[in-house]
């Protein structure tokens, strides 16, 4: 049974090692419950989705996250809550590169939580953070907002999130997007 | 030329030598070639981000991470990877080479990974298409790693269809795949 145990812990250890990505650090901790850099995506996803990853900019890699003239929306992330953690999730901080060009455009993410079973009911979450703020456009910046999820969430509703093009026609991206629970 | 080992290394040193001597190639005189990595999945990041969860997807074996592609009987086709060459390379590629480890129960589960081409206005009918074969050798019931090269034809350009799957072919059990990589010697 020991001996079970132990080669069973060796290959969760193999297994954590293993994974690949960005930052292993953040892969491996296990509050992390998103980490992606966007460079395992791009040709896997259906057209309108696979449009809105990019090669043009990337913060690390070669992908990144893309809205434009041409799609206000990227592609979105779901899954939920209780998929993504053991215990009840009450408090999550999203953060992210993001590069908004000089001119004007601007553009949020956005993070949502919603029953799946009604989803043409207004999601209990909305949340949206803004990712040009003051002089910081023309460069990567680091953009990171903590939420609180509602407590009447339950373990099947949906955690979303997606880039939404706010204003003007430059493009504007996201990069080395992570989630983790907070405190 | 199909090459199927465990240990990638050993085989790939010599044939990247082989390759970087053969010459007569526009990049003569630049200082060196390597494999470029056009592409690299290990399915850890479908779920969540693809509208729907692909059914060829599985937790039960996985070479690295919690996920890798299965196909069977039921489910004949892994999710496929499909982009313009344009979107991978800003020159007319010459070869690329697929490489990914798999795990095949017995010699008689003859799946294959295909690799095509095809002109984006008749993306059904691929002028290219090409296989890995999974069973040429063992291991089975292990991982292994498979690769293959494909020299392209002129034919191709920025717009053409690049398309790559495992198909399950004749194979009655499970074939599982997963860390699949597509490079280009540049």
């Amino acid at each position: 049974m020991r001996k079970t145990l132990l080669s069973f812990s060796a290959s969760l250890l193999a297994l954590s090692l293993a994974s690949c990505g960005s930052g292993s650090d953040a892969a491996n901790d296990p509050n992390t419950l998103i980490n992606n850099d966007f460079e395992t995506l791009a040709g896997w996803l259906p057209d309108p989705q696979n449009a809105t990853l990019s090669r043009d900019k990337a913060h690390s890699g070669r992908y990144a996250l893309k809205v434009d003239a041409a799609h206000d929306y990227s592609l979105s992330y779901r899954a939920p809550l209780g998929q993504l953690h053991d215990t009840r999730i009450k408090k999550i901080k999203i953060s992210a590169w993001a590069f908004v060009p000089a001119g004007g455009s601007t553009a949020s993410l956005v993070t949502t939580v919603g029953n799946p079973a009604k989803p043409d009911d207004k999601p209990m979450l909305w949340e949206a953070l803004e990712l040009a703020k003051g002089n910081a456009v023309g460069k990567w910046v680091e953009v990171s907002k903590v939420i609180a999820i509602p407590e009447t969430a339950a373990p099947t509703h949906t955690l979303g999130f997606y880039l939404w093009r706010t204003g003007g026609n430059q493009p504007v991206y996201l990069d080395d997007l992570r989630v983790a629970i907070a405190e | 030329m199909t090459t199927t080992t465990t240990k990638s290394g050993l085989l790939a040193l010599p044939l990247l030598l082989l390759l970087t001597m053969a010459g007569c190639h526009p990049r003569d005189g630049r200082a060196e070639t390597k494999q470029r990595e056009l592409m690299h999945t290990s399915f850890e990041e479908l779920v969540g981000w693809a509208p729907e969860i692909p059914p060829t997807l599985t937790t039960e074996k996985a070479h690295s991470g919690k996920f890798a592609v299965r196909v069977d009987s039921r489910y004949q086709y892994s999710p496929s990877f499909r982009t313009q060459l344009g979107q991978l390379c800003s020159h007319r590629p010459r070869r690329f080479t697929l490489s990914a480890w798999v795990w095949v129960p017995s010699f008689k589960d003859d799946a294959v990974f295909v690799l095509s081409l095809a002109n984006p206005a008749d993306p059904d009918h691929p002028f290219y298409s090409k296989n890995v074969y999974l069973t040429t050798s063992g291991p089975f019931q292990e991982w292994k790693q498979v690769s293959r090269d494909f020299d392209l034809p002129e034919t191709i350009n920025s717009q053409t269809l690049l398309t790559i799957y495992l198909w399950n072919s004749s194979a009655g059990d499970p074939v599982y795949a997963d860390d699949w990589q597509l490079t280009e010697l540049w």
